[in-house]
């Protein structure tokens, strides 16, 4: 028993002995320069109450890492960073999409990041919901925007840009800034299918990212 | 020393490989593999991409379709609505029943040589066959549960683990695998022994009247209703007035004012099982379904071009085109043993 698990263990050193650079991405949501905190009620930039219970989103084909067709579910308030290996920064910018490529969108079922258990998935009209944004304002009441849609002319998934330090990091916090994002809010509170508004909302999520420094 | 060491490597390979992947070590399932009728097109490759039909998924995909227990109270599985004498459609319904006393919006549409689509529903809403399962089973007015209930129900019957042990090599239940089941099962509902097959292989005749029928059907119905398949899978807007459901068909998907009040055109293969007609079942008999297409106004907007012109038919045209549209019923199809529950 004791030679097998070095036999094991052997295999697994002489595989991290191969094994690429890694890197953390995580998500952060910030209001006013702070990270947004669920449910809590904030100062609207239109001057009302507002708060966010639920914010999704998935990202893939990161230009930095070495799976390029890797797909990461993104929740703000939960599980909202992920390790994933790297060929380097030898570029001084990152790019990602915010989306689900029209192949995986029309592959059927898949397991993983995914599933349509994540919610994240239309059943009526296949589709994944790419960003989702759920809450309440005081002058809005219900803020209910689930974005996605793949087919022309409502193809909501978009290529986000950003510019990064030349210098190695093993660690990228990408920021979403719901201030950036209110307008999206204001013009159209619930979106719940591919749709002109849903176009118009993905056009200002991808300005509303950046990298986040502390 | 050597057989010790060859033992050694022999457990490592095989607890290395039991973390890989957790596969079941004699998976083998019977190949199962699509048979194409002769004179048909080529299926939609892409239902069978990482899911070709085995036995054992068939097997497994047939249960699922039969099990009325994933429903939310238990009472709708998905052969309720999709009844095989049906030829796989709600007999006799403009509407289906769904749980708790539930009405559907739409008339069930037969499942019927599902593989050579590219989209499903009235209107193309699935973009894929291993998609649409998850629309019956959450719809309010069908199955009524949650994905997450699914999962947790055929994990705690314990028929189903064994099977998709055979059909997956895992018995890991999941939406995928589910799903998957449940598409090698309906892409195999293939229908093309009919009366009207027989004749194109030269094993029957027609009888006279059919024959004028044929001849009828065409000149005015081949268009959309193209055979090998009776439909071209497209969409079309036939000048059905708008229902009290405010039902749109394919706008509702795409928002284009363009593609109002288009639906996907029906296959009329066992069109004398499938009764009643349209998206909404409002036509209870062929004769009315064959008066929409006379009577038509020709100048409705978004009308499909092939409309345009008037269609002229006698009383006795009429008939002949519904009797050659009943030899186009397969009762190798909807008599099956291999599809019975």
């Amino acid at each position: 028993v004791l030679r097998t698990l070095f036999f094991t263990f052997c295999l697994y050193y002489t595989q991290s002995l191969f094994a690429q650079q890694k890197v953390t991405i995580s998500f952060v949501a910030t209001y006013k320069g702070q990270i947004l905190k669920k449910d809590s009620v904030y100062i609207s930039p239109s001057n009302d109450s507002f708060s966010i219970g639920k914010l999704k989103c998935y990202v893939s084909n990161f230009s930095i890492t070495s799976n390029k067709q890797n797909v990461q579910l993104v929740d703000f308030f939960g599980e909202n960073s992920f390790v994933t290996s790297t060929n380097g920064f030898k570029q001084n910018k990152l790019s990602f999409y915010l989306g689900v490529d029209s192949a995986l969108n029309s592959s059927g079922p898949q397991a993983g990041a995914l599933d349509p258990l994540n919610n994240m998935f239309w059943t009526w009209h296949s589709g994944y919901i790419f960003f989702k944004l759920e809450g309440s304002s005081s002058s809005l009441k219900k803020i209910e925007q689930h974005i996605g849609g793949y087919k022309a002319p409502y193809n909501a998934l978009r290529k986000i840009t950003l510019p990064l330090s030349t210098q190695q990091n093993s660690s990228i916090v990408i920021a979403f800034d719901i201030e950036k994002y209110w307008a999206a809010i204001v013009q159209k509170p619930i979106i719940g299918a591919p749709s002109a508004n849903a176009v118009l909302a993905a056009n200002t999520a991808t300005q509303a990212f950046s990298i986040f420094t502390y | 020393l050597k057989t010790k060491v060859i033992l050694h490597i022999a457990i490592l390979i095989a607890f290395a490989s039991s973390f890989i992947s957790n596969a079941y070590w004699d998976f083998k399932p019977t190949p199962m593999p699509l048979q194409v009728p002769k004179g048909f097109p080529q299926p939609n490759a892409a239902i069978f991409k990482n899911n070709p039909i085995t036995k054992e998924g068939f097997a497994l995909g047939k249960k699922l379709f039969y099990d009325f227990t994933l429903s939310k109270d238990s009472q709708v599985s998905c052969a309720s609505c999709h009844q095989q004498y049906a030829s796989f459609s709600t007999y006799d319904h403009d509407f289906s029943h769904g749980i708790y006393d539930t009405h559907t919006y739409r008339n069930a549409p037969p499942l019927v040589n599902l593989a050579w689509m590219k989209s499903w529903h009235w209107d193309g809403a699935i973009n894929h066959l291993a998609n649409q399962p998850l629309a019956p089973f959450t719809a309010k007015d069908e199955m009524g549960e949650t994905l997450e209930n699914i999962v947790k129900k055929v994990k705690a019957n314990k028929d189903y683990a064994p099977m998709f042990l055979n059909a997956f090599g895992t018995s890991n239940v999941n939406i995928p695998n589910i799903t998957k089941a449940l598409t090698q099962f309906t892409s195999s509902l293939v229908s093309a022994n009919s009366t009207y097959d027989k004749v194109m292989r030269g094993e029957q005749k027609f009888s006279k009247p059919q024959e004028a029928g044929y001849t009828i059907f065409k000149t005015h119905c081949n268009g959309c209703h193209t055979a090998p398949l009776f439909t071209t899978n497209t969409f079309a807007n036939n000048g059905i007035s708008l229902n009290d459901k405010n039902d749109k068909g394919l706008m509702n998907i795409t928002g284009q004012a363009k593609d109002s009040l288009s639906f996907k055109i029906p296959t009329l293969r066992n069109i004398g099982q499938t009764i009643p007609y349209m998206h909404d079942g409002r036509f209870n008999e062929l004769a009315k379904v064959v008066n929409h297409y006379t009577s038509l106004d020709t100048s409705l907007p978004n009308l499909h071009p092939l409309l345009r012109k008037k269609i002229n038919l006698s009383n006795t045209e009429k008939q002949q085109l519904i009797l050659f549209l009943f030899s186009l019923s397969d009762t190798s199809f909807t008599k099956n043993k291999l599809y019975y529950p």
